[in-house]
């Protein structure tokens, strides 16, 4: 009875081993793919920081203005506004 | 026959104990009063090497125009240092790194890497990635990289003295990045994380300001000035939509800031401005109803105080009202309306209007005015026609908007209202004239566009009902004042109807062009390129 015993408690002693090494390699590789993923944030986040400067860049108005004159685009003039009340009043369709 | 010895007496259990823990504790005794020897002392061979410091750096929050669009940013960038302990040999790594740091101090780098007492030397910081990527397939042991935020400028030099620029740590030493640090406030880092606060939404716009910093250029080129200023305002909030100082500063380039040249026009200097402070004078005289727009003056003899002669550029040989007087920019007509007030009003006046005083913006410190030692009478006509009086163009473009959008003062400022770095501003504005003052104020500077023979005609723009001052004021050379050496400034307004705008441009010594008939007074100069501003920027203006 007294062997039985001990022969379980080793038993268990070993499973519990088995599982706590377990559980630690596992908490090892969450541990690892929560810092790839963490790494990958930052890259992407650093990526679209670095995208937005780059758009800012090539939408800055010292190279869009050229482009847009040679497209045969031009400032708007102010008559070309005209006030909402200045507007010819059209006739809506008759219920 | 020896009886046997008696066996040897054992030390008992609890003897045992205390004796084991009595060693411990003496062990620990000793090694506690070496700690205190070792720290009253400080003489150990001991020696802590902290190097981490030294590598931190800051991160910023951007910067935007009143759009959201990006001015500055933080991106990542790698910095090379060395180990000097690591390296194998010195002169090759010195070599290699020099073929492909052209420009790095060869001398100054064998001698850094030579010192093997350092374990930790910056070489160059904030590399493009295709740089750090050569250096790296050098593969030399003593060499690494660290990611750091490095300022960004994605619009190159626009708004560069406004922005103003950021040091190798990334702290702001000028323009709005200073204010960043100071109000706002940036994060100490080790790496390259991006900083989490809102980003700093300033009141230009990059449209108008691209639109104002291009004409000043090309009005600098054509007239061969030395140099050219101009604002645009929000004659109802303060807000500045666009500042302009030629020839431009790069951001990027801190040392830039050394160049005389290159000195921010529009608020680290002063000028005497000429013409344009008839405005001021003519308001001052409205307000305290000392005289109306049909007040009759007598200009036609020059006016002598004392030693000095105050006259006209173009005597009408006529009386003048008060309107022509400004329109046809009378000097005498100025100088007698001033001297009529007194000196005490006009200071008051002038003090009313913020001119008086320096102060600070956003982007930095507003340079106090150069005020006369003396305000007698001399000074007192001289300064109602705009000499004798250094200003800041911001100063003046304000005190302006004071007068033109119905009265009430402004505060000039360049970051938009509801973004966290601006204070609330208080509820009630203070009155500096009363709303009849700068209703006739608005129509003489209308006049002074819309009459043939106004000094401001070449301002106008079909549609836009631009009202405006010219202003030439001769500068001060060795203590004299040369007719050939000017500063042409013009002052408007628009829409003269309802004040909202408010544009000054200032040409720095401009000198006669092909179109001009060998003039350099303002109306032949500043006003146009005005027109050409207000042209290009008026439809982009919230």
């Amino acid at each position: 009875m007294r062997g039985t015993m001990t022969a379980g408690a080793v038993a268990l002693a070993g499973i519990c081993a088995v599982a706590l090494y377990a559980v630690t390699l596992d908490t090892r590789r969450l541990e690892a793919r929560v810092h790839a993923l963490e790494r990958t944030a930052e890259r992407t986040e650093s990526d679209i920081v670095a995208l937005k400067g780059e758009f800012s860049h090539l939408a800055r108005p010292e190279r869009i203005e050229p482009l847009a004159r040679a497209l045969g685009l031009r400032a708007p003039v102010r008559q070309q506004f005209v006030p909402e009340d200045r507007l010819p009043r059209r006739e809506g369709p008759r219920p | 026959m020896s009886s046997p010895s008696p066996p040897a007496r054992q030390p008992l259990p609890e003897q045992r104990t205390l004796a084991i823990l009595l060693l411990i504790v003496a062990g620990f005794a000793i090694l506690g009063v070496q700690l205190v020897w070792q720290a009253t002392k400080g003489q150990g061979r001991a020696r802590l090497s902290i190097s981490e410091p030294i590598a931190r750096s800051f991160a910023r929050p951007d910067i935007v125009d009143r759009s959201g669009r990006l001015i500055a940013t933080d991106l990542e960038a790698p910095s090379l240092f060395a180990d000097p302990a690591l390296i194998l040999d010195v002169d090759e790594a010195a070599e290699k790194l020099a073929a492909i740091l052209p420009d790095i101090d060869q001398v100054q780098l064998r001698s850094t890497l030579a010192d093997r007492s350092r374990r930790f030397v910056w070489l160059r910081r904030g590399l493009s990635p295709r740089i750090a990527q050569r250096i790296h397939d050098l593969g030399l042991p003593g060499l690494a990289f660290r990611r750091e935020q490095r300022r960004s400028y994605p619009l190159g030099t626009l708004a560069g003295h406004i922005i103003g620029s950021v040091t190798i740590d990334n702290r702001g030493i000028a323009g709005i990045e200073k204010f960043i640090d100071e109000t706002v406030g940036v994060e100490a880092i080790l790496g390259a994380k991006p900083a989490a606060k809102v980003p700093v939404q300033l009141s230009l716009d990059i449209g108008v300001q691209f639109a104002l910093e291009d004409e000043l250029v090309r009005a600098t080129r054509h007239y061969a000035a030395a140099g050219a200023a101009g604002i645009i305002l929000d004659a109802t909030t303060g807000e500045v939509f666009a500042a302009a100082s030629v020839p431009e500063l790069d951001p990027a380039r801190p040392g830039q800031t050394l160049e005389a040249a290159r000195l921010d026009k529009v608020t680290a200097s002063t000028f005497e401005l000429g013409s344009i402070f008839k405005l001021i004078t003519i308001a001052d005289a409205l307000d305290a109803g000392a005289a109306t727009a049909d007040t009759v003056i007598d200009v036609r003899t020059p006016l002598r105080i004392g030693r000095h002669l105050i006259r006209d550029l173009h005597p009408a040989g006529r009386p003048l009202s008060v309107r022509e007087v400004f329109t046809q920019s009378s000097n005498v007509g100025a100088a007698r309306l001033a001297l009529a007030a007194g000196s005490d009003r006009q200071r008051a006046f002038l003090d009313r209007l913020g001119l008086l005083r320096g102060g600070r913006t956003e982007a930095g410190i507003i340079a106090q005015p150069n005020v006369p030692l003396r305000w007698g009478e001399v000074e007192t006509a001289t300064v109602a026609y705009g000499h004798g009086l250094a200003v800041s163009p911001l100063r003046f473009a304000a005190a302006t908007a004071s007068l033109l959008n119905g009265g009430l003062q402004i505060e000039p400022t360049f970051v938009r209202a509801g973004n966290p770095a601006r204070p609330p501003g208080p509820h009630s504005a203070m009155r500096v004239v009363t709303a009849e003052t700068s209703a006739v104020l608005t129509t003489l500077m209308r006049r002074n566009v819309t009459l043939p023979t106004g000094t401001g005609r070449r301002a106008d723009v079909a549609g836009y009902e631009i009202g405006g001052k010219t202003g030439t004021a001769e500068i001060a050379i060795d203590g004299k004042y040369r007719g050939d050496q000017v500063l042409a400034s013009f002052v408007a307004t628009f829409p003269a109807s309802q004040p909202k705008y408010v544009v000054l441009v200032m040409l720095d010594r401009p000198q006669p062009a092909p179109d001009t008939a060998g003039q350099i007074t303002a109306g032949h100069n500043a006003a146009p390129t005005v027109a050409r501003i207000i042209a290009r920027a008026g439809p982009l203006l919230p």
